[in-house]
């Protein structure tokens, strides 16, 4: 395989990844939308163009299942078979087959895949109707032979002059809508219009014209659409039409021979599966090429816009976006300290102008590059339309989904690490949340249940948030689970909004049932996990017979966060803003001490658990007792606790990086950061630090809390 | 140590036995080590560091290598070497260990040692010999020896375990 072909090979499982989302999303509309022929147009497109592209770059496998599949929705466009649920099942199950097989290609281009189950269900759901299924496999040649060409003319599309192409396809749009106008005709003259188009072209010769001109008389174009009518076609047709794409004198050669030599294959096979479903071939009623040369022309409509878009974007490696980054992120510090220093060094006007003018810049240079890595949330959003549907198949529930802000943009990893918390959050909205058909009317609500997904930012976050109007949460069963797991005692006074937050506890289900869906051992706390990893956190609401609102709060971007610096003796340390609650100076009626469990903090009323950064991190702290430092109060999960440093300097954005190896398994590490002066400094993860000491704190407050009252 | 397995374990310098092999020669304290010089991205003099809370002490802290952050370790003490005394030589050279980068702090930096693997001596197998594991070999000269010493060993997973426990 050479370079070339590679390429073009990779280029295709990349591309049909993305047209394989967009088909997905389109079978799911028809779901909703049964009797639009637009969705279906639009699908057939999808399909024949992921047929056509994979037979160009020598992917049979897909290319013969596509073209199964292909039959399968020309039925539904036709009208033929109905479109049906269990016939939205067996696409999206198509898709999934085609989606693995892309996959199974990516990692290795030469795998071969079995399709025959999948294929017998398409032609069980065909109806059994072994003529037609013959029928529709004896056309396979024509689209193959003629179309893929066409698609190489696509591909070509460099070598046309782009003027020409755009008349081409305006005067092949006129030439197709007129036809659809007057479908049931078969006036000759229509393709001629077509034949005179390609003519314009500049780039036929006249022979090749003629020749083509010779098979307008087989039939009319817009046959091809309906396939009751399209009938077998004559092999020397398709032979002339390679002929005559040759002498077009724009295809490659190596192509021709290899079209030339599947065309020839693909007749052999085709007849004999025609063999095993007819004993003989049925009449033949001539078909031309014509209209199948049209067809992918007509596609070609699409061709030129695509280039555009191929020159407004580009695809670019992640690992060159973070080397681009990181570098920008030293220009920053670099700026920082040049910024920090510029009064100090001199008192030059020009040159504090410059710096400042420089700050400027290289702060615009480090948003671009930062926006680099943003993507918009649609494909993870869109990905949950089918979570939703086969989850409420499932669970024979009727569910709509609304999603909202798809074009919110976020950090491409971070957005990685949502879609399997997402997906975890949406299906308990459906399984859990949601009640059974029957009780919803009893409830007096829609028979559908409702789900919504919106994204939008808030400040430097993004908020997703999940919304179902189910029957909310029960905090009683919540309490009693606590209890039966031994997380809290019977008579502890726990508000209801703490106690539903025990969900995200491990191993904690209130499914007693374990069904298809859920209670698989993949909790909510595997959800708050993975979200807490990227510094993110995950709020429930809940209204018992209103339904319940996730609130999932992430920030943009996990490359640069605020942060606050602070100082414990002579070393300074960065926490993020995000962890920081508020910040006080103690005064001695708030600081108490318990012999044997440290000290405590009053804060209004609630008692906080109060640690020292210094005594925590074996680091000096300056000399004084607890009233002459600071206080921070740190909003844990599970508790608050107040965390004593010396000072806090400053707050500023800070670059996170990594720590090495060596001492990333240090814990309440999260990186580390370089600050003005030029010195890293450790950012500290007062949650992670302090969560082997919460276990013990949490009986401390509850003691504490005893003695109070 | 046979030979099969000193190649393995020198796999960083090449395959061929009779090829050239180029080792950074330094010292620490009065003693000479090496290490092999397709590990060495840079040698500089010795940066301001900042202090890794509850690490052993061998771990210096942590410094700004033109905005990448890297540890940096002190040989002399995590081999209970005494360092000379008012020594203006002193330098930090970083070593790439199978991606990870790594600041070394050494007495001086000496030269470049070409030998080939055949001039490796085996170290005897004495029973007390504490630092054995860290030592791929011996290269004698005259009089003067050379310890080829395995770095990440020095500074292997024990140590980040450690840390780990410590910072529980």
């Amino acid at each position: 395989m050479d370079d070339f072909e590679k390429e073009l090979k990779e280029d295709f499982l990349d591309e049909s990844l993305q047209l394989l989302e967009d088909t997905e999303q389109s079978f799911l509309a028809l779901e909703n939308d049964k009797e639009s022929t637009e969705i279906l147009d639009q699908i057939f497109r999808l399909a024949h163009n992921l047929k056509g592209t994979s037979r160009a770059v020598g992917f049979g496998n897909v290319a013969e299942f596509t073209h199964e599949m292909e039959n399968l929705i020309l039925k539904l466009k036709t009208g033929d078979l109905a479109v049906t649920d269990s016939m939205v099942s067996l696409l999206l199950e198509c898709n999934d087959h085609i989606t693995n097989m892309i996959h199974g290609l990516k990692d290795d281009m030469d795998a071969e895949f079995d399709s025959t189950e999948i294929v017998a269900n398409i032609l069980n759901a065909l109806g059994g109707n072994a003529v037609a299924a013959s029928v529709e496999a004896v056309e396979d040649p024509v689209i193959e032979e003629v179309e893929v060409p066409s698609e190489e003319l696509v591909a070509n599309a460099d070598n046309w002059e782009s003027d020409d192409t755009e008349d081409l396809d305006g005067i092949l749009d006129e030439a197709i809508s007129e036809k659809a106008e007057d479908e049931s005709s078969s006036e000759p003259e229509i393709s001629a219009a077509a034949l005179e188009a390609l003519r314009e072209l500049g780039n036929c010769d006249e022979s090749v014209m003629a020749e083509l001109e010779g098979g307008i008389s087989f039939s009319e174009p817009m046959e091809a659409f309906k396939a009751e009518e399209v009938e077998q076609e004559e092999p020397e047709i398709s032979a002339a039409a390679l002929e005559a794409l040759r002498e077009l004198g724009n295809c490659d050669e190596t192509v021709m021979a290899e079209l030339e030599k599947n065309s020839s294959e693909k007749n052999g096979l085709k007849f004999n599966n025609a063999i095993d479903d007819t004993p003989s071939i049925t009449p033949i009623e001539k078909t031309t090429t014509t209209p199948e040369t049209i067809t992918p022309l007509a596609a070609k409509k699409s061709a030129p816009v695509k280039k555009v878009t191929e020159d407004e974007s580009i695809r670019v490696s992640l690992s060159r976006v973070e080397k681009l980054n990181n570098v920008v992120g030293e220009l920053v510090i670099l700026q920082t300290v040049l910024d920090q220093g510029r009064f100090a060094a001199s008192q030059d006007q020009l040159m504090n102008k410059s710096i400042s003018q420089l700050g400027k810049l290289s702060k615009e240079i480090q948003e671009i590059s930062m926006s680099l890595r943003m993507v918009p949330v649609k494909s993870t959003l869109q990905k949950m339309n089918r979570i939703v549907r086969d989850t409420s198949k499932t669970l024979n529930k009727k569910v709509n989904l609304k999603l909202n802000g798809e074009e919110t943009e976020i950090d491409k990893t971070v957005l990685e690490h949502l879609a399997d918390p997402l997906v975890h959050i949406v299906r308990n909205a459906v399984d859990h949340g949601l009640e059974s058909t029957e009780e919803r009317i009893a409830a007096g609500k829609s028979e559908a249940g409702n789900v919504g997904i919106s994204a939008y930012h808030e400040g430097n976050n993004l908020v997703i948030e999940i919304t179902d109007d189910g029957k909310g949460i029960p905090a009683n069963v919540i309490r009693n689970k606590a209890i039966e797991k031994g997380l809290i005692r019977e008579n502890q006074q726990i508000s209801d909004e703490d106690i539903i937050q025990y969900i995200f506890h491990p191993g904690f289900s209130t499914k007693e049932q374990v069904t298809e869906v859920s209670g698989r051992g993949v909790g909510m706390d595997v959800v708050k996990t993975n979200i807490e990893k990227l510094s993110g956190e995950v709020k429930v609401k809940t209204e018992l017979g209103k339904g319940s609102v996730f609130k999932v709060v992430l920030p943009l971007t996990m490359a640069i966060i605020d942060g606050m610096v602070i100082r414990v003796g002579d070393n300074k340390f960065i926490i993020p803003l995000s962890q920081v609650h508020e910040s006080l100076k103690p005064t001695k009626e708030m600081v108490s001490k318990v012999t044997g469990w440290g000290e405590c903090l009053n804060l209004r009323g609630q008692i906080l658990p109060l640690f020292s950064v210094g005594g925590t991190l074996s680091v000096a702290m300056d000399e004084g007792n607890s009233l002459d430092k600071i206080a921070i109060i740190i909003q844990a999960a599970e508790h608050p606790f107040a965390v004593l440093v010396d000072d806090i300097l400053h707050q500023q954005q800070v670059v996170i990086k990594n720590l090495g190896n060596e001492i990333k398994s240090s814990k309440g590490f999260m990186g580390s950061s370089i600050l003005g002066d030029g010195k890293p400094s450790f950012i500290l993860d007062l949650n992670e630090l302090y969560s082997g000491k919460m276990k013990k704190s949490s009986s401390i407050k509850e003691d504490l809390i005893g003695k109070v009252a | 140590m046979n030979e099969e397995k000193l190649n393995q374990s020198l796999s960083i310098v090449g395959e061929e036995n009779s090829e050239l092999q180029r080792f950074l020669e330094f010292s620490l304290g009065e003693e000479e080590y090496a290490i092999p010089l397709l590990s060495v991205r840079e040698v500089i003099s010795v940066p301001e560091t900042t202090p890794i809370p509850k690490a052993p002490s061998h771990f210096l802290g942590i410094m700004n290598l033109r905005g990448q952050v890297i540890s940096v370790v002190d040989m002399r003490t995590k081999l209970k070497i005494k360092a000379k005394e008012n020594n203006s030589e002193e330098s930090v050279i970083i070593v790439d260990l199978d991606g990870m980068n790594l600041g070394i702090v050494v007495d001086s930096i000496n030269k470049v040692l070409a030998f080939t693997l055949k001039d490796i001596n085996e170290v005897p197998e004495i029973e007390t010999q504490v630092n054995a594991e860290y030592i791929y070999g011996v290269y004698r000269k005259e009089d003067s020896l050379t310890v080829l010493l395995n770095v990440a060993k020095v500074l292997d997973i024990k140590d980040v375990s450690a840390l780990a426990k410590k910072a529980a």
